[in-house]
């Protein structure tokens, strides 16, 4: 095979110009190509080998980037989901974080809130108790007061 | 999306925060009460905090230091002393976040009872109002 020949070739497959049948042509003359390489055999050998690398490679197949797809979409679709949820507890005072209404008796947690609204009460009856004798003995003392006054 | 509420603490920077950190909870006489939001929105407040020392007599000098020190920032103040120790307290605090602020104290040990209370209140509710929630 001429060297002639080989250089045709080569520049027909830089062209983009050559069939299936010579660029397979190619790679085997250039698989049996010895040394000292002429430039454009080296050239060529330099891009079919960089161009046999690349075909090496698995092809990300259309199969798989639609799955990775659809995953994302569904994986969107919840998190939208969840925070529409969310947003109507929110809304609807279903959830409220500030909403609390618990009791801790002698180290015992209470959460029942008809427990828990009946030990408020007592509370405020006790302190209820102590304003009301605040508020008398403040009468108590006002009419005292008045009393001196009066005297006057 | 994230959603992030924060919610800044009307009884905050309060002297008497010292004893509703939960240091007591655990005793065997203390009953510690925490309503806030829906439960307590009828009375026109937003926070009920109190806590009460049962046959724990000893604690009443630390705990009257700290409604002390809340007094003096008071705007408003009804107290009546026995043998030289607060025994009863209703204070209007400086208002914060918006929200009326009070405090209640009560010693029963200065009245033949065994019990110390104190009562952390917060919402939109008057003084007036408050008062007539202990009849």
């Amino acid at each position: 095979m001429n060297e002639e020949y080989i250089n045709r070739l080569i520049e027909l497959y830089f062209d983009g110009s050559t069939t299936l049948e010579q660029e397979d042509e190619l790679r085997r003359i250039l698989a049996d190509a010895r040394p000292p390489y002429s430039p454009q055999i080296e050239s060529a050998m330099a891009v079919m080998g960089y161009t046999a690398v690349m075909q090496a490679r698995p092809a990300v197949s259309r199969t798989s980037v639609l799955r990775r797809s659809r995953m994302a979409m569904m994986a969107a679709s919840v998190s939208i989901m969840l925070a529409v949820g969310l947003c109507w507890m929110l809304v609807s005072g279903r959830y409220n974080p500030d909403n609390s209404c618990v009791a801790y008796v002698g180290g015992e947690k209470v959460v029942s809130a008809e427990e828990v609204m009946m030990i408020m009460d007592s509370q405020l009856n006790s302190i209820s108790l102590a304003h009301d004798n605040f508020e008398s003995e403040l009468i108590e003392q006002h009419q005292a007061i008045s009393e001196i006054f009066n005297q006057l | 999306m994230m959603i992030v509420a924060t919610a800044a603490s009307a009884q905050q920077g309060l002297n008497v925060d010292n004893i509703f950190d939960g240091r007591y909870r655990d005793n065997k006489g203390a009953v510690e009460t925490i309503i806030r939001g829906e439960a307590i929105r009828k009375y026109d407040l937003s926070t009920y905090h109190s806590l009460t020392l049962a046959d724990m007599p000893d604690a009443a000098d630390y705990i009257e230091s700290l409604i002390r020190k809340d007094e003096a920032n008071a705007l408003t103040r009804e107290v009546n002393y026995r043998d030289g120790k607060l025994y009863y307290g209703f204070y209007r605090l400086k208002n914060r976040n918006g929200l009326r602020r009070y405090l209640f104290y009560l010693n029963q040990h200065l009245n033949k009872g065994n019990k110390i209370m104190v009562i952390y209140l917060d919402g939109n509710a008057t003084t007036e109002y408050v008062k007539k929630m202990l009849k």
